[in-house]
């Protein structure tokens, strides 16, 4: 969701359009540092080629605390895995919003599209690190199915927003 | 016997259908996001996919209903495509209250029905559910 | 009437200046003080409120940049709509026993405009629609009944009539959205079919006629934003690719008007598109929009303007480009006959232009943590 939509789109231009440029220049080391903590599952992301002959290619690039990150491509809200959480976990603490919208972004490593679940932790006051608002395929709040322009924390305890995650669902239809 | 019926109207809906990954993909990018993967949804503010559509679609009026659904009826999706997801839906959450001679929506009814827009869907839902019979 | 206390009070402070000069010539010694409390003025179209990202709503007057006072809002607070002849201000308001979490109050909250102070609150179905739209909350035209949008993610309006200080009625209203105002208690909804609904309240405030017209643009194609601005006449609302529509109710009739494009040829290879927060403002008198533009290419529909576009709604027509020093999110324009169009910059600061002349008279500073929507009075 978006948290409030000037904040949000003064932070993307402030935080994320210079995130993502220093993201271009220094992902690879921050990720490098956070390799460990970013295994998800049996999908690892190496970013590095790798030396073993007969290693799985990557399935994923790039800095998932960076708004450029491809799954984010229409996340409106602040990056979990900035907060304590990771791409598919709750910072500890918050609350998962069981009611998402879904979205579709073009991986590319794979140039596959996948469907991306934006699940918001609420709960807690707003994790204010790492702003992100992108707005691919994004319709206004009268479509909500589509909008990340609405407070997705519901069915929760509260609906006090704290960040974002974004969790692939599967490969989008043909 | 009725569990033959069963096979046979779900390998007929099969036949109909392109893909089910596909049918499941776009359920779960228009519906699932609120309905849940699941179905289960959030009652009652985002109501149940599960056995209760088994029975709507056996009152009159029940099967446009489900296409007359907002979440439905707006959904950015050709006919084809929404009948091949209420199908979906009716196949893959509602196995416990599917009629054995379900015949699954076909493009030209969900276009029919698309036609007509509900005025107060929450209130055809009650009109609906008065004329059920068990 | 409301008399400026800032202003007694300054006059006050003088007095004590002049008197101790008379007491003592050789030096002007400060009286001792009281303190007091200051009553905000009589709003001016100059006047607006900036709505704090984290709640609170900060009142400004665009032709000087002072601030009036500071409206406190709950955090989910979308809006808040105004009767100025009453003084009031109403705000749909959630909060939770325990800041953050605990359990859950929403209410419909009356303020006092002089001392911006609640002066009555009314509790109301614990679903209000959260983030700033200024068409989640809405006053008919009978300036009885308040309309506040909710989403559950269900979509319902619940009515409360601010006379009588009750709850009415929610309404549910699947699949469409927002309120605006039209004569005779009624209002219009944006809908996901491309169509827009007109639903109208009795004496009572309850619903006694829904209707729906036929779809007129298409959500996957060129979907309208969520963001319509009233006219003299009706409602104006753009489209994503800047095509301009105005929906009228006359005689219970729904009326769209045929769209015209905001964006011409060499307008469209320069990658131009309407893009922002609160993207457009309307001047009644002048007949002009005022709507955000920039460059970003597909979806950047809600990225910030670099710059404003004006167009006269008769003419159909692009009377004016304002470039920004400072990319923008939100707009607002003073219903006066000097204009001036306020925009919320990335930059956290207002930025105010002359309309007449599209120079920049002055930059509001310092205005909460992130200052986004802008509301007149």
């Amino acid at each position: 969701m978006k948290i409030i939509e000037s904040l949000l789109s003064r932070l993307d231009d402030m935080a994320c359009r210079s995130s993502r440029e220093i993201a271009q220049r220094s992902s690879r080391r921050r990720f490098i540092g956070k390799l460990g903590a970013l295994m998800v599952g049996a999908t690892a992301f190496p970013l590095l080629p790798v030396s073993r002959a007969n290693a799985e290619p990557p399935s994923e690039m790039g800095d998932p605390q960076s708004c450029d990150y491809w799954r984010y491509c229409a996340l409106g809200g602040t990056l979990c895995t900035c907060c304590g959480g990771s791409m598919t976990t709750c910072p500890p603490g918050a609350e998962p919003s069981p009611i998402s919208w879904v979205g579709t972004c073009l991986n590319p490593v794979d140039n596959k599209h996948y469907l991306i679940s934006y699940n918001d932790c609420c709960g807690k006051a707003i994790c204010g690190r790492c702003f992100c608002h992108r707005a691919e395929r994004d319709t206004p709040v009268y479509a909500p199915s589509k909008a990340n322009d609405i407070l997705w924390c519901f069915g929760t305890e509260s609906r006090t927003y704290h960040c974002t995650v974004a969790i692939v669902l599967g490969e989008a239809s043909a | 016997m009725q569990a033959f019926m069963r096979v046979i109207s779900i390998v007929m809906l099969l036949a109909v259908q392109p893909s089910l990954a596909d049918d499941r993909a776009d359920y779960l990018l228009h519906c699932g996001g609120c309905h849940l993967p699941d179905g289960r949804g959030t009652p009652p503010e985002v109501p149940s996919l599960r056995d209760e559509l088994g029975k709507i679609i056996t009152i009159q009026g029940g099967r446009d209903y489900l296409v007359q659904v907002p979440g439905s009826s707006q959904a950015p999706v050709s006919d084809l495509v929404l009948a091949n997801i209420i199908n979906w839906i009716l196949v893959k959450f509602n196995q416990q209250t599917l009629a054995d001679d379900f015949v699954p929506l076909s493009e030209n009814e969900v276009s029919n029905a698309r036609k007509f827009t509900l005025a107060d869907p929450l209130k055809r839902r009650d009109e609906i559910w008065a004329n059920y019979v068990d | 009437m409301q008399t400026g206390g800032l202003k007694k009070a300054r006059v006050s402070a003088m007095m004590g200046v002049l008197l101790s000069w008379g007491v003592s010539s050789a030096s002007a010694e400060i009286a001792p003080e009281v303190m007091g409390k200051s009553t905000m003025g009589e709003p001016t179209p100059t006047w607006l409120m900036v709505h704090d990202a984290v709640g609170p709503a900060y009142v400004f007057d665009s032709a000087t940049g002072d601030m009036q006072g500071l409206l406190s809002l709950s955090g989910f607070t979308p809006a808040v709509v105004v009767n100025l002849a009453e003084g009031r201000a109403y705000a749909a308001e959630s909060f939770y026993s325990r800041g953050v979490r605990g359990v859950r109050t929403d209410v419909l909250t009356i303020y006092d405009l002089p001392t911006l102070s609640p002066v009555g609150e009314v509790e109301i179905p614990q679903k209000i629609a959260a983030l700033p739209f200024p068409q989640y909350i809405e006053m008919l035209d009978d300036e009885r009944h308040v309309a506040v949008f909710n989403l559950t993610p269900g979509m319902s309006v619940s009515i409360i009539d601010v006379e009588d200080q009750e709850f009415v009625d929610e309404i549910s209203t699947p699949g469409c959205a927002l309120m605006m105002a039209v004569a005779e208690r009624g209002f219009l909804q944006l809908c996901g079919d491309g169509a827009v609904q007109l639903i109208r309240l009795g004496r009572n405030g309850k619903e006694i006629e829904r209707i729906r017209s036929d779809a007129f643009f298409s959500l996957e194609d060129d979907p309208v934003f969520d963001k319509p601005v009233q006219t003299s006449r009706g409602w104006l609302l753009t489209s994503y690719h800047g095509l301009v529509y105005e929906v009228e109710v006359d005689g219970g009739e729904i009326s769209i008007s045929e769209p015209w494009p905001m964006l011409s040829e060499a307008d469209r290879e320069a990658d131009w598109l309407p893009g922002g927060g609160q993207l457009v403002a309307f001047h009644q008198e002048q007949d002009l929009i005022f709507i955000l533009m920039n460059q970003d290419g597909e979806f950047a529909q809600d990225s910030p303007g670099t710059q404003v576009w004006v167009y006269n709604r008769e003419a159909q027509q692009r009377v004016a480009q304002i470039p920004l020093t400072q990319d923008g999110t939100n707009l607002f324009v003073s219903q006066d006959e000097h204009p001036l169009l306020t925009v919320t910059g990335v930059d956290a600061q207002l930025h105010i232009f002359d309309v007449k002349t599209l120079k920049q008279v002055r930059t509001i500073s310092e205005v909460g943590v992130a200052p986004g929507l802008l509301q007149g009075f």
